[in-house]
This record gives C-alpha cells, sequence and structure tokens, in this order.
C-alpha cells in the first residue's frame, strides 16, 4: 500500500485492468483448433448446409459492439495502457464470451481450448503487464476442470473466464463442483462476465421485443449475472468452496447491495431452501465476491457512486476498463468519484491493490 | 420444586395434568400472551408476538427442520424444536429463542416452573 | 342495546402500524398492567405492545380486570395446542364457561371476537347458572 496521499490518479501506486477485451475472430483460432475440429472447419465441404453440424456463434441480437477503437495486437495494446496509465491488464475474451451460442458441445468445447492455445501464444507477457484469462466450457464438467489444471500454473494466467448464463443447469448446480474443485486446487479465481447477445440467445422471447441497444445493454448485462450470482451462493458453492473467490464483471454496481438484502431477506424466511448454507448469504458475498468497476452508473453524482461503493466494500471492488467496448470509460472518471469519498489506501485497493491479492498476476 | 411456594415473579399458566408431551398451551397472562411447550427435553415458554412484525409466532406449526451435516449433506434434525411463524415463516429454536437462519434476531423465551404439579412462568 | 365508543383510557395506542403508537401518551398515566406490558416489550426487543381487544375495541384485559373485581374472580383466556383462527376458551376460576374466537389483526394486536357487553353477560351468565 502507498503511504503517499493519492492526489490525483497519476499517484496511485499500480493499477490493474481487471477487464479489457480482446477482438479475436474465429478464424484467429482455427489454427489452435484440436484435431478433429480443425479438419472439420477446414475441410473443403465445411461450408455446405448437410455437413457436420459445427454451428457457428450465433450472434444475431442488439446490443453488441466493439467499439471505436480496438486495439488487436500486443502493440496496441501496450499503447492503450500507456494511454490510460494501466500497469498490468487483464485480457479477457471477446468473441469467446459467446460459447453459450455455438450449439454443438463438443465444437465449443473445442473453441474454449483454442482460446486458451491462441491468447497464451499470441498476448500474454507478464514481463510486459499483459496477463489473461483462460476459458472454459462448462457444459462438459470434467473436461473443463482438466483445463482449468492444465493453464492454471501458466504465468500470465490470472484467472478462468465463465461466459453468460445458458440453457443448461445454472452455474451453481453440484454437477460443476469439479470445475470448483479445479479452481480451488489451482488457486485461480472464477471471474464471470456475461454478453448481452448471448443472453438473447438464450432468452429469446422476452428480449426479441427489446428493440434498442439500450435497452439490451441495461437490463442483459445485471440480470445475467444476477442469474449466476443467486445459482452460486443459493447453491452452495463459497459454503462448499470457501477458499474460491469470484468477480463479477461488467453489470453495473447498484444492484450488488440490493441483492445481498434481498438474498438476507429471503434467507429470513426460506432457509430450508438453501440448508447447506451456515451464513446469510450476504456473508459470502462480503467474504469471497468481487465486483469490477466498468461501467458505473451514476458518475455523475459522485456521492451515488461513493455510497454503492460503501454498501459494497471498497475492498471488494476492483477497477477495470472494459476496453474497447463503448461503455469504456476513461480511468481517471472513476478516480474523480472515489476521491472526495475514500482514503489513499482504499484507493489503492480498488485500483490494483486487491486484484493482486485475488488473481495470479 | 415441589412444596416450594413459586416466587413472586411467577405467574401460574396451568396444571402439567393438561397437557401431554407434544402438546402446548397459549395463555395470555396479564395481558401478554405466552406459548407454553410440553417436549421431551421439558417445558419451554416463548412470546406470542413474533419479534419480525408482531405476528402470532406460536400458533404456527412446531416441527423438525432441514439441516445440513458438517459434511454439507442434507439432514433432517428432529432434536430441534422449532416453531414457524404464520405470518413470514421465521423460525425459532422453542427452547432457546433463537431464530435459525439470523441469529441476531431471538425471540423472547421465559423460565417455566413447576411447583405442585401446576406451571408457572416467571418474569 | 347500543354499543358505547370505547372510553378514552382505551384509545391509545393509535390505530394502525406506526413505529411510535405511545407517542404523545404519558405511559405513567395508563394502568399498571398495560405500563408492566409496555416496558416487558421494551425490554425484550419486541415490536410495541398492542393490547388485546373486543371487537368494539375496548380493552380486553380492561374488562376482563373490572370483573374480576366485582365478581372476586380470576378470568384467564387460553388455547390448548393453538393454531391460527382457532377460538379460546373461556375460564372463570379456573372452570371452562365458554369459547370465543380470536385472531392477531395486521395491525399487531389480538382481537377478541366478541364486544365488551356480550363479554360481560357471558361471564355473569355462567356464574349465574353455577351459584
Amino acid at each position: 500500500m502507498s503511504s503517499q496521499s493519492v492526489r490525483s490518479f497519476h499517484d496511485i501506486n499500480q493499477v490493474v485492468d481487471l477487464d479489457f477485451h480482446l477482438v479475436e475472430s474465429e478464424s484467429d483460432l482455427v489454427p489452435y483448433l484440436e484435431s478433429p475440429f480443425q479438419e472439420m472447419i477446414t475441410r473443403s465441404d465445411a461450408a455446405d448446409p448437410d455437413s457436420y453440424n459445427t454451428s457457428k456463434f450465433f450472434l444475431d441480437g442488439i446490443g453488441g459492439d466493439i467499439g471505436p477503437e480496438a486495439a488487436p495486437t500486443t502493440a496496441d495494446i501496450k499503447e492503450v495502457m500507456a494511454d490510460l496509465g494501466i500497469d498490468r491488464v487483464t485480457l479477457n475474451p471477446g468473441l469467446n464470451l459467446n460459447l453459450v451460442t455455438v450449439h454443438n458441445d463438443e465444437y465449443a468445447s473445442a473453441l474454449a481450448s483454442a482460446y486458451n492455445k491462441w491468447v497464451t501464444d499470441t498476448f500474454l507477457d507478464p514481463s510486459e503487464g499483459l496477463y489473461g484469462t483462460m476459458r472454459f466450457c462448462p457444459r462438459f464438467p470434467e473436461r473443463a476442470a482438466e483445463e482449468i489444471r492444465k493453464w492454471g500454473d501458466t504465468e500470465g494466467i490470472v484467472g478462468a473466464m465463465l461466459g453468460p448464463p445458458s440453457f443448461k443447469d445454472p452455474i451453481g448446480h453440484p454437477r460443476f463442483d469439479p470445475i470448483y474443485e479445479a479452481l480451488a486446487d489451482t488457486g485461480l479465481p472464477l471471474l464471470m462476465h456475461n454478453s448481452v447477445l448471448s443472453l438473447q440467445h438464450v432468452f429469446p422471447a422476452p428480449f426479441e421485443a427489446m428493440n434498442t441497444f439500450m435497452e439490451a445493454r441495461a437490463v442483459g448485462h445485471p440480470m445475467g449475472q444476477m442469474l449466476q450470482f443467486t445459482s452460486l451462493l443459493v447453491n452452495g458453492v463459497p459454503e462448499r468452496f470457501p477458499d474460491l473467490d469470484f468477480v463479477v464483471m461488467e453489470s453495473g454496481l447498484g444492484w450488488i447491495p440490493f441483492m445481498m438484502r434481498r438474498l438476507d431477506y429471503y434467507y429470513s424466511s426460506r432457509r430450508e431452501d438453501v440448508a447447506t448454507l451456515t451464513k446469510p448469504p450476504s456473508e459470502y458475498v462480503d467474504d469471497s465476491f468481487y465486483f469490477t468497476t466498468q461501467p458505473i452508473e451514476g458518475t455523475d453524482d459522485p456521492a451515488y457512486v461513493q455510497q454503492v461503493i460503501e454498501w459494497i466494500g471498497a475492498e471488494n471492488v476492483m477497477f477495470s476498463s472494459d476496453y474497447p467496448h463503448s461503455d469504456f470509460d476513461y480511468s481517471d472518471a472513476l478516480y474523480n468519484s472515489l476521491r472526495e469519498g475514500f482514503d489513499a489506501e482504499a484507493i489503492e485497493d480498488v485500483y490494483g491493490a486487491t486484484a493482486m491479492e485475488v488473481l495470479d498476476y | 420444586m415441589t412444596g416450594e411456594s413459586p416466587p413472586s415473579n411467577a405467574h401460574h399458566v396451568g396444571s402439567t395434568a393438561e397437557f401431554d408431551e407434544g402438546d402446548h398451551l397459549l395463555v395470555e397472562v396479564e395481558g401478554i400472551e405466552i406459548a407454553v411447550y410440553n417436549t421431551p427435553n421439558g417445558y419451554f415458554a416463548v412470546s406470542n408476538y413474533c419479534v419480525h412484525q408482531g405476528g402470532p409466532l406460536c400458533e404456527g406449526p412446531v416441527t423438525g427442520s432441514l439441516s445440513s451435516d458438517e459434511d454439507g449433506i442434507l439432514c433432517y434434525d428432529e432434536d430441534t424444536q422449532v416453531v414457524r411463524c404464520p405470518w413470514h415463516g421465521w423460525e425459532f429454536d422453542i427452547e432457546s429463542g433463537e431464530h435459525l437462519s439470523r441469529p441476531s434476531y431471538s425471540q423472547p423465551t421465559y423460565e417455566v416452573d413447576v411447583h405442585d404439579g401446576e406451571l408457572y412462568v416467571r418474569w | 342495546m347500543d354499543e358505547e365508543p370505547p372510553p378514552d383510557t382505551d384509545v391509545p395506542p393509535s390505530a394502525g402500524r406506526g413505529r411510535e403508537p405511545y407517542s404523545g401518551v404519558d405511559i405513567k398515566e395508563l394502568p399498571t398492567w398495560w405500563r408492566h406490558a409496555i416496558e416487558h416489550f421494551e425490554a425484550r426487543g419486541l415490536n410495541a405492545y398492542r393490547p388485546a381487544r373486543f371487537t368494539d375495541g375496548t380493552l380486553t384485559r380492561r374488562v376482563a380486570a373490572e370483573l374480576e373485581a366485582e365478581l372476586d374472580v380470576s378470568i384467564t383466556l387460553r388455547c390448548k395446542n393453538a393454531s391460527v383462527g382457532d377460538d379460546w376458551t373461556i375460564r372463570v376460576d379456573g372452570d371452562p364457561v365458554g369459547t370465543v374466537g380470536r385472531h392477531r389483526s395486521k395491525e399487531g394486536h389480538t382481537v377478541f371476537e366478541t364486544t365488551a357487553n356480550e363479554f360481560r353477560t357471558n361471564i355473569r351468565d355462567a356464574l349465574g347458572e353455577n351459584r
């Protein structure tokens, strides 16, 4: 922790960005696909209507974007880091957040593995502050566990990324326990990042009725995260795996103190629904859950931002830029909201000190 | 306890002959409603105004409860007798008054004395 | 017989679910049993004490205490194995003399489903039969 006072953003000792998106295309991953998928994708008949159904990402919806200035190469990324004053960056999937939209289970799983090879091969370089998350596909929990164990010790891999909620079992279901065991064994935190386009695929009817980017974005991210967050808590995942850390990303902050209290409220009268819990849901959140900052609603009202972060606990909040999505904000926008209400130590925590403890930099 | 007089702050609520193990008795004493439960572990008295919002707690069912063992496996706990408030389902251990999931909430309980087959609640 | 409105002494706490039902009330002016019950509830962290009433708004305990003094008896209201909505038993000197409907109102006070006058009549009739 810095003992000097933090008078401006540039005084912050170490800035760690939890969420910088890569802009991979499917063709980037093809060379990294294992057999037999690479053969199937590159075969001459792969595009034929009756070919093996390795159906691609289904991204027909509203509210997805890459943003004005993607950073596709390491050189681009380093330039943005210098501009924004970021010391360590966590590179997260772009397209591969949407694995849930890939119909074929085997292919979805193969894509996750290919992504991990691609990202470690192409981008990760701790000496330059370039870190990243690995992707896993929960459809085969044992395989996902293997994948986590495979990459868990790789230098530069700081966490494991879970995408949006899916059609299949909610993520807290005990059939995913092998994944949590693998995370606990490797010490990687679980990062959870939603995708609006995926969510429209998973919940088509209500989302088809949305016809603006604004609606899809405003509702999609927090709604998806509320599902994941609640599923983990009521299924007792942090109870069974008390050493695991969970990082909930890119969904705004105001819903978090709300859901903590709402879940505690129901816990008062529905204890038997969750009889394996040994403490109220909000206590598990305090102990094991972290939340990334971008996009924060209400930055034109610093008192709101400060109050919400106080309610969550500044020690549970971690800075993210969300570059290059159009939700992205310059690093010192958050800083300006924090500086009136929080001391230097809390600001250092939010901007990087907590991330250094929670993730595997 | 037989043979001595009950203390002056003891309020008579009924006779032991009147209700068997498994029964409970609701009675108004000086304007205050109290339930006395006859359990295998003895008599326990609980306030009939739920600490939550004043609901008629002791008119709710008394049962065992779904719990989990030290390995996190679901099991049925018969030993803890739980009364569940009819209004919002808040559950209290009738012996200790403790709320099962929110131990910071506590339902008032009272000492029960037996003198010559008569039951007294003390406060 | 026309029902009289409850006397002023029966009026606090104010109807409804207000948090401070005794604001503006000097509790020392209330009958001892009432003051003691208020203190009893406060000491135990319960919501404010709201005494039981008959359907005409009169206080059950006040009416019963007056009858006890007049007739030199003790009156108890009780119910074995009570569930929501059960009738309670009226006992005079330990003997059951009848039953009365009862419920806990959403305002938080118990209602005995009879009027003060009916209650008085029932007790006096029961004693008249037994004397």
